[in-house]
């Protein structure tokens, strides 16, 4: 597999998103409420006959995440929003079929990958990509763990805008699923190959634009 | 794995799996070039590793509830005007549609419609006279040569009934994509901005 040219530096718009992103990256801080556990799984096991006020809370567990994974797909504030709206959604009529096989947070991810990827290549999601990345954020909620790790993750997430949807969406869920081809090949809907060859391509050149952006050192 | 440096791209390419990995770390240990890409690969990996956050604003939660509501409620309940849920009835919009195809005379869809119809009618009452191939062989032909004999046949109860007939699964599968797009365009949006 021969690997993409390196990808051009520009001052774009993708470095003008990545510089606004409210993405941490390395925010290790889970949030307190419904963590991974017996409270979570309990109340899973309570939206899933219908309580709407379990499925309230773990909304505002996985919001964060959700909407940097569809963030990190779609690169665009108001798609990003509306790709976790509706994998919410979809999470809750498609909760009677949730076996519990994975967790739920890895499930939702799956999901908001999958609504993120659907939108990313739309004409709709370009003409919005212009939108303001800030727009229906709170960059207060977002404060960064270790200013180091934090200005390295906003360079990574800008090289990472330089890649094609579906190798974002790849990459973004390969790291999530415990680096699992075929768990990303699934939840994607992708033949595993054509995600092996998407995740090489955005490997090499991300590591490339790291390399010869001096990435590597904070 | 060798020791080229294409190799070793390929082995971080691969998530750099075990098979290789020795000889690919000795590689780096006498290449600067690639001991700088396995550093910046260990780096990336590292960060990635982290899930991405992105901070939502707030009544994120309220707007996702306030979805899953609405999508349990009756239609009548969902902010569409009368008229955009009559129009998008799949049931009224066919019974429009096939009242406007009965009542309209020489316009293209009723000719082209009475075409299949008479078509058809044709391949049926052939179909107990000839031979499967011979119909098969013949059924353009005769088709041809109905239309350019005897076009309007307003007057035909059978061709009538039989355009009707041809019409209603299309005229079904379209008023279901446009009810399903009036609801993704115009009903879904204005929850989604419903920002209580």
């Amino acid at each position: 597999m021969k690997p993409e040219p390196a990808l051009p530096r520009s001052k774009g718009t993708t470095d003008m998103i990545a510089a606004s992103l409210p993405l941490t990256g390395v925010r290790t801080d889970e949030p307190a409420a419904a963590s991974e556990g017996e409270g979570e799984r309990a109340l899973v096991e309570r939206a899933r006959r219908g309580d709407r006020e379990a499925f309230r809370v773990l909304v505002e567990t996985h919001r964060d995440r959700a909407l940097g994974v569809a963030l990190r797909i779609t690169r665009s504030a108001p798609e990003a929003e509306e790709a976790a709206q509706d994998a919410f959604v979809r999470a809750w009529r498609a909760l009677p079929a949730f076996r519990g096989e994975s967790s739920f947070g890895t499930w939702l991810h799956r999901i908001v990958a999958r609504q993120a990827l659907d939108r990313a290549g739309s004409a709709r999601a370009r003409s919005r990509r212009e939108a303001p990345i800030e727009a229906g954020f709170d960059p207060g909620a977002s404060e960064p763990a270790a200013l180091g790790d934090a200005l390295l993750a906003r360079r990574l997430e800008a090289l990472i805008g330089r890649l094609s949807p579906p190798q974002r969406a790849v990459v973004t869920l390969f790291y999530l699923e415990d680096r699992a081809v075929e768990h990303v090949a699934t939840a994607l809907g992708m033949p595993e190959n054509t995600v092996k060859t998407h995740l090489a391509r955005a490997r090499a050149a991300l590591r490339e634009a790291w390399v010869r952006e001096g990435g590597e050192q904070p | 794995m060798s020791g080229t440096c294409a190799e070793f791209d390929r082995w971080l390419d691969d998530d750099r799996p075990a098979t290789g990995e020795a000889s690919a770390r000795a590689h780096a240990a006498r290449c600067a070039r690639c001991a700088s890409r396995l550093a910046a690969q260990a780096e990336i990996d590292r960060l990635l590793a982290s899930p991405p956050l992105a901070a939502a604003g707030a009544g994120f939660a309220d707007r996702v509830m306030h979805r899953i509501a609405g999508a349990a409620e009756p239609a009548a309940e969902r902010g569409l005007p009368w008229w955009l849920r009559l129009a998008a009835e799949p049931a009224l919009t066919l019974a429009i549609a096939l009242a406007v195809a009965t009542a309209g005379t020489r316009g293209w869809i009723w000719a082209g419609s009475l075409a299949i119809a008479r078509g058809a009618d044709q391949l049926w009452q052939r179909a107990g006279t000839l031979a499967v191939t011979s119909a098969t062989r013949t059924g353009g032909a005769s088709l041809g040569a109905l239309w350019r004999s005897q076009p309007w046949v307003a007057g035909d109860a059978l061709a009538v009934t039989g355009a009707l007939l041809a019409l209603a699964p299309a005229l079904l599968v379209g008023s279901w994509t446009l009810f399903r797009w009036l609801e993704r365009s115009l009903g879904a949006p204005r929850l989604r901005r419903a920002g209580h």
